[in-house]
């Protein structure tokens, strides 16, 4: 049985190789599990264990630098962590972003110009407005890791506040709407290929990027609330 | 133990059937399991599960519940019903590709 003062000492183990809180939880019970087994499998001391278990994730839990852009020591298990986030949200905003994406083509093909422009506004706006509406009603929770600068509460926090990035985006979009709507309108109506094509895709990526950071924020929102108990506890 | 890269295509289907014999199972359970069930020979890391875990969450595939034992937390992994259709899916095709392997191995025999 692992008393309060050794778990926490895997806790600061564990934070020392800067992994996130809501990753820490898990891997700490995985590691006191470990511990216990060696103690009672092995007859070990809980240090003696606690180097066997160390040893064993030494390959996944040591930062170092590998020379990427943010020149940020990450473990392994972050940085494969990242990756397996990144492609499972993308890949889910690319696929919900063609739901929008086909509406409006579709719908220039039966709606006059005049209210399409209005349809095309309102559709993007929605987008928009959902992720900042998420973030400003929020706002106090999205500022924790700001509070934290030592910790890094989830991976998610990365992402969550992407919509504010892309706002100038979108003013940029509101103030050249109408070029954007004859984009799509060419499209349907099979006409102007060039540079419609290229807008259009645009517009696209701009909606995958507000979706990606959607489900980030609902993503954060959900994990922070067994994130909090261990901020009071430990911070 | 052998070749690891021959397990690394198929851990995600490894998971799922591991995850399909419990109601309800935790990470170190699953290594264990794993080790236990093929007497030490594949061992899946810390590195390699905990990752795939999550994102079969994110994709709706397992759901997660958070349990106090022995006055920590702990997180049990379940499959979600889609997650049920889909490991019947995998397992199907797996039994399909272990098949092919062993057509295709003991050919010349």
């Amino acid at each position: 049985m692992i008393n309060d003062e050794q778990l926490n000492q895997i806790t600061q183990y564990l934070l020392g190789c800067k992994i996130p809180i809501d990753m820490l939880l898990e891997v700490r019970d995985h590691i006191a599990t470990q511990i216990t087994v060696g103690q009672v499998d092995e007859n070990l001391t809980f240090d003696q264990a606690f180097q066997n278990a160390k040893n064993s994730w030494q390959r996944d839990l040591r930062p170092y630098w590998n020379g990427s852009w943010d020149l940020e020591d990450k473990n392994n298990m972050v940085r494969s962590f990242t990756r397996s986030l990144i492609v499972a949200q993308l890949k889910k905003a690319a696929l919900f972003g063609l739901i929008p994406m086909l509406l409006l083509l579709v719908l220039a093909t039966v709606v006059p110009l005049p209210i399409y422009e209005y349809i095309v506004l309102s559709v993007l706006s929605l987008i928009v407005v959902s992720s900042l509406y998420l973030l400003i009603r929020h706002w106090k929770t999205f500022q924790l890791p700001r509070k934290y600068p030592n910790l890094i509460l989830t991976l998610h926090q990365n992402y969550a506040i992407l919509p504010l990035a892309s706002a100038y985006w979108f003013f940029k979009m509101l103030t050249e709407y109408q070029t954007v709507t004859q984009s799509f309108y060419s499209i349907s109506q099979f006409t102007q290929w060039m540079p419609s094509v290229f807008i259009v895709i645009l517009v696209y990526v701009f909606v995958v990027v507000c979706l990606f950071s959607y489900y980030s924020q609902k993503e954060y929102l959900k994990r922070i609330i067994g994130i909090k108990p261990f901020l009071e506890q430990y911070a | 133990m052998f070749n690891k890269s021959l397990f690394k295509g198929t851990l995600q289907s490894i998971i799922l059937q591991l995850l399909a014999t419990e109601v309800k199972m935790y990470g170190y359970q699953l290594t264990k399991k794993a080790k236990e069930l093929t007497n030490g020979q594949l061992v899946i890391t810390e590195g390699a599960l905990y990752p795939i875990l999550h994102q079969l969450e994110i994709d709706g595939i397992v759901q997660s519940e958070i349990q106090t034992v022995n006055g920590r937390e702990r997180k049990y992994y379940l499959l979600t019903e889609n997650g049920k259709l889909k490991q019947q899916v995998s397992h199907q095709e797996m039994l399909h590709y272990i098949f092919n392997l062993k057509t295709i191995f003991n050919h010349d025999k």
